[in-house]
């Protein structure tokens, strides 16, 4: 028993003679000799996800924190208190693509943001780069709280959508991060703080279908859609760089909510009507002015794209050609999801903004 | 303040009575009063780091933090925004000098599993040594899966005062799924398989917590001194290059993971002496559900396989194990009396310290 081999030396001399248990020895011969090898990306997880290793059980009842093809102890303590015991509940065909992607590409705030680019700016323009930022550090601050609410209730039968996550919230602190950073770094500061209402609509999602079409899909397709305007937000090369880098993150996390609401669409369509709901619901408050119509924030991003507050009403139409581009690419979204049929149900406010049906 | 083209805007979209019902006059937050307008960060040698932008009020993570919203430290209140749950106000409860470092630093640090660790450098191996490398594996995989899962679960948890901490945390997390992945791939990368999971004792410990700081202290104080101390004995138990390099890198991890714990622990016997008996109670659990995990052959025997070089060495491995213990033990509590708090105050669990009484056999 290794019992007595991991007592003092002395009680250990005594008791060493029975032998040890290795149970552990005995992996199954139809295991023995598999290798999983590394592709062009290096070893990757979908390079382990196989044989054993690789088959996803449709439903799951491991309570124990044991990855997906670990064997089960005996007497192991049931320690996971997980609320999502199906494969369609968490799913995403991409998630462990999306996982190796998110490690290679990480990046730094501190180093590879070229701060020095930054100049005084006009206070106006100044005001309205920090008013932005004050905005998005309180919508990173959720999106990264978020998943870190879910991680411990995911089967670790689906470990690749935990780690997903767990990138996620690395990202997300990294956003929360560059955007306090750009709002300290130029003499402007931190402003007026938002309502937060969409945002804690996520954070209150009691389902992870619902948290993640609202957070991945909705919200952070929204943001998404914004940075990908970066060029025209920025007003140097270091503003320009976080919106790129920033958007390249975001794409990743709304590939996962996009694969995972296709993957639960086709495999429960019977919770279509349901999803609708919860997108009827975040919709009319979208719509109903809460964050992405805060007048701070929209009076400073019509600065930003206007070029100054004397051009602020040219400012504002652009910003409703983003809030156009938002809602289409929006729609576009659902309807790689299977959900084309949103382009009907959608709130009139939102749907106003709607490109006819390519 | 409206204008021709402002009119148009709002006839177009419809929102117009929300914007004058809310905005008053426009741009009535373009001012700079209550805020800091003026102050500036500057980027240092390596960069802005996050402790760079600590200027001003900016910088002041108070004792107690009065906002359950989301609000950023040093933004202006909304006082419309709804409560967003958190549930960790105080200072004493979280707090880390080295936060704002560490995060950094773990950004710096950062690898790659899938292309950092030379996996072509893997070569068959004898069975028993083998079964013993994944049985290792399969066990560090699965608690630093668990880790993660615990410690992102208190993220939501801890209010925006201390968003130093959040942010390091992130780091954490994001790492914790690294060795979980890493270590996984070892397993499964040269002909063995996924061996038993651990007992989980200790995890079930971690979960139980009912404060961050009881968390942690089972995480980043003693399960990471026990880490720390196994990995630094990387190049005993590794048989090739790949992992040699997978304990490399996971000690360096590791052992922010340690100063993070150890940093905390300091800051409350510096801060919140008065919570010093509750705290060694959760030492003293946390100690106990590690030996119960420790005295497993499945966390033992592996350890004796790989230290002694196969199942002919099971003296000289079980001998090897015996000093690990001990340099173990010996880690966890120079950890403590470096943070101010000497376990001599409390009894050390017996089982850990016969590993510290006794002298090692040469
Ligand atoms: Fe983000
Ligand atoms: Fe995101």
């Amino acid at each position: 028993m290794a019992i007595e081999v991991e007592r003092p030396v002395g009680e250990q001399q005594r008791d060493l003679s029975p032998g040890l248990d290795l149970a552990w020895l005995n992996l199954p011969d139809g295991e023995w000799g598999v290798r999983a090898e590394p592709g062009r990306k290096g070893l990757t997880l979908d390079a382990i996800a196989a044989g054993r290793a690789g088959v996803v059980p449709e439903a799951s009842r491991n309570y124990s924190m044991r990855l997906r093809g670990v064997r089960e102890g005996k007497g192991t303590l049931r320690v996971s208190p997980y609320t999502s015991p199906s494969q369609s509940d968490v799913w995403s065909d991409n998630a462990m693509m999306l996982y190796e992607e998110a490690v290679q590409r990480q990046w730094s705030s501190a180093t590879d943001i070229p701060w020095i680019s930054i100049q005084p700016l006009r206070d106006d323009v100044e005001f309205a780069m920090c008013q932005l930022c004050t905005f998005l550090t309180e919508v990173e601050f959720i999106a990264g709280d978020t998943p870190g609410k879910w991680l411990p209730r995911i089967s670790p039968d689906y470990y690749e959508v935990g780690m997903f996550l767990t990138t996620q919230i690395m990202d997300e602190a990294r956003h929360e991060d560059v955007f306090r950073k750009r709002a300290l770094v130029n003499g402007g500061g931190l402003l007026q703080q938002g309502p937060g209402y969409g945002l804690r609509k996520i954070l209150e999602a009691a389902d992870f279908t619902e948290m993640s079409a609202l957070m991945h899909v909705q919200g952070e397709g929204f943001v998404q859609s914004m940075f990908r305007m970066g060029e025209l937000l920025g007003q140097n090369d270091a503003e320009k760089r976080i919106f790129r880098l920033c958007a390249q993150d975001e794409s990743r996390h709304l590939a996962f909510g996009v694969m995972h609401l296709k993957y639960t669409i086709e495999k429960e369509p019977w919770r279509r009507e349901e999803i609708h709901a919860y997108l009827d619901k975040s919709e009319r408050d979208l719509a109903e002015g809460t964050d992405i119509s805060f007048i701070p924030v929209f009076e400073a991003i019509s600065v930003l794209l206007g070029g100054g507050k004397e051009h602020f009403d040219e400012g504002a139409q652009k910003f409703m050609a983003i809030r156009k581009k938002q809602v289409n690419e929006y729609m576009h979204r659902l309807e790689v999801a299977g959900l084309g049929d949103r382009r009907e149900r959608m709130v009139p406010e939102l749907a106003v903004y709607l490109d006819p049906p390519r | 303040m409206t204008s021709k083209n402002t009119e148009q805007f709002d006839a177009a979209t419809g929102p117009r009575d929300r914007l004058t019902l809310t905005s008053g006059e426009r741009f009535a937050w373009m001012t700079n009063e209550h805020t800091e307008w003026g102050i500036r960060a500057r980027p240092g040698e390596r960069g802005l780091r996050l402790a760079d932008i600590n200027i001003g009020s900016y910088g002041e993570a108070p004792d107690v933090w009065p906002y359950d919203t989301e609000i950023p430290r040093g933004a202006l209140p909304n006082d419309t925004a709804e409560g967003m749950g958190y549930s960790i106000f105080e200072k004493q409860e979280v707090w880390a000098e080295s936060c704002a470092e560490l995060y950094e630093d773990a950004i710096q640090a950062r690898w790659v599993s899938a292309t950092d660790i030379p996996w072509a450098s893997l070569a068959p191996l004898p069975r028993e040594i083998e079964a013993a490398v994944c049985q290792l594996s399969t066990d560090l995989s699965q608690r630093a899966y668990a880790a993660g899962a615990c410690v992102s679960g208190w993220l939501q948890q801890i209010s925006y005062g201390y968003l130093e901490v959040k942010s390091y945390l992130a780091t954490q997390i994001f790492e914790h799924s690294r060795h979980a992945e890493a270590f996984r791939k070892r397993t499964l990368a040269n002909g063995g398989a996924l061996g038993i999971e651990p007992p989980n004792a200790f995890t079930q410990r971690c979960m139980e917590a009912m404060n961050f700081s009881e968390a942690l202290l089972c995480i980043d104080v003693l399960e990471a001194a026990f880490q720390v101390t196994l990995f630094e004995a990387g190049d005993e138990l590794a048989h090739n290059d790949a992992e040699r390099e997978l304990y490399r890198r996971s000690l360096g991890d590791k052992l922010r993971h340690l100063q993070y714990g150890r940093d905390h622990l300091a800051w409350i016997a510096q801060h919140a002496p008065q919570r010093s008996k509750e705290l060694q109670r959760y030492l003293a659990k946390a100690e106990h559900a590690l030996v119960a995990d420790l005295e497993q052959p499945i966390s033992s025997e592996p350890l004796i396989v790989l230290f002694g070089g196969g199942l002919d060495s099971i003296d000289r491995g079980a001998a090897r194990l015996h000093a690990l213990r001990r340099a173990q033990v010996e880690r966890y509590l120079q950890t403590l009396r470096e943070a101010g708090f000497d376990h001599d105050a409390f009894p050390l669990h017996s089982h850990l310290a016969a590993f510290v009484e006794q002298p090692v056999e040469a």
